[in-house]
């Protein structure tokens, strides 16, 4: 087809277009996200003595540090669903942010006595089922962001995919922190970074496919 | 800043104030203002595709851009300027015709897109990427032409001249600023 056709048609079929919102886009993700939890607490996968376990020295490190990521990982993807919004100087700010908390992780863990110790402290058939669950939790983001992404204008097709992933794994994994018996803080480094890792790479090797335009 | 470089930037402002007011009025369904609006642009498209990639392609590129407008013109945000919004979708679009590999290669001649004129008017200072060159010394040129011009990564640049990546890293960095400065010094 001609440029003049071609322009001659999409000016006849016009209709009038309501502008993207960021507040409407990031309301739809939260919305979903936060489904999760009364979701969590009906089926009765929440732990019991949840007051109890809100005391945990854990329990603060773990909901804050991945509450955090979430959120500031969710608000720059969705940011990046616009084509003239770079993630790259923020994605920076948001691996600033990761670190510390995996740091702050790691002094609480301490250094273990042994290598008996290190996997006993790991339990890993347990590991490996929270793993599981921290990737299963993630999906509804994932495929809220990713859909979402799809109807934007994402021009980083490696940035904008990572960041729906982290965003995705962070509130899956914070979700899961209401369904985990466990607060080794060895045990959540390792087994929460198994499960988020997971879902990072899913989202940076599947996605951009999904949100080319 | 001289004259001439005043006149140019109030032409800009005024360019992008109509477009913005064009794109405004198509968001609200003006289909005349739209017609106008993707005439324009594609002549500014066409100008810009056709300093980056070969001839041939050029109005596939144009078509896909102008689809792509239309089809994502929701992303765009009536408060903001245009220009940068319509620049970043046809940047999309280029990149992503090169990623596809139907273009691999960036002709050589369009080494004055390292200072891209976004018009047609501008085009005549493109020469003056080539005396802005000249200024510097023939290893930082050379360095410059294979990064920046050839489109050879750093490593690549570095083997071919002979030196390590690290010191090719910041032979780039202090030629572009001298060449930053040089043009500084010919605006005042």
């Amino acid at each position: 087809m001609k440029l003049d056709s071609l322009i001659e048609r999409l000016a006849e079929d016009l209709a009038p277009v309501r502008p993207r919102r960021f507040w409407v886009d990031a309301s739809i993700i939260a919305l979903i996200a936060a489904l999760e939890l009364p979701l969590l607490f009906a089926v009765g996968n929440a732990q019991p003595g949840m007051r109890r376990m809100l005391t945990e020295p854990t329990m603060g490190w773990r909901l804050g540090s991945l509450g955090l990521i979430a959120l500031v990982s969710g608000f720059l993807a969705i940011r990046s669903f616009y084509p003239t919004y770079s993630a790259q100087r923020p994605l920076r700010w948001l691996t600033l942010i990761i670190a510390i908390c995996v740091a702050y992780g790691m002094v609480m863990a301490g250094s273990p006595a042994s290598v008996a110790s290190v996997i006993h402290r790991l339990n890993w058939p347990s590991g490996v089922d929270c793993a599981f669950k921290i990737v299963l939790l993630s999906i509804p983001p994932l495929i809220g962001l990713a859909v979402l992404g799809r109807s934007g204008a994402p021009t980083d097709l490696r940035r904008t995919p990572l960041l729906i992933g982290v965003a995705a794994a962070a509130w899956g994994a914070f979700v899961f922190v209401f369904d985990c018996p466990f607060d080794d803080p060895l045990y959540i480094l390792v087994w929460y970074g198994l499960g988020c890792g997971i879902v990072m790479l899913l989202a940076r090797l599947l996605l951009p496919r999904f949100v080319r335009w | 800043m001289n004259v001439p470089g005043e006149r140019r930037a109030a032409q800009r402002q005024d360019l992008e104030e109509r477009l913005r007011l064009l794109m405004i009025r198509s968001l609200e369904g003006d289909s005349r203002a739209y017609h106008q609006l993707l005439g324009e642009l594609s002549r500014y498209l066409r100008g810009y595709f056709a300093r980056r990639i070969g001839a041939s392609e050029v109005e596939d590129l144009v078509q896909d851009t102008i689809l792509a407008v239309h089809l994502k013109r929701g992303t765009y945000d009536r408060a903001l300027p245009f220009t940068p919004w319509a620049y970043a979708v046809a940047r999309y679009k280029l990149i992503d015709r090169l990623r596809r590999g139907r273009s691999p290669h960036v002709p050589l001649q369009d080494a004055g897109d390292l200072l891209a004129p976004e018009s047609a008017e501008e085009s005549a200072v493109s020469g003056d990427v080539a005396r802005l060159l000249e200024r510097l010394p023939t290893r930082q040129r050379k360095l410059i032409e294979d990064v920046k011009l050839q489109g050879l990564s750093i490593e690549e640049a570095a083997r071919k001249r002979g030196v390590t990546a690290v010191s090719a890293r910041v032979m780039l960095h202090r030629s572009l600023k001298r060449l930053i400065q040089a043009v500084g010094v010919e605006d005042r």
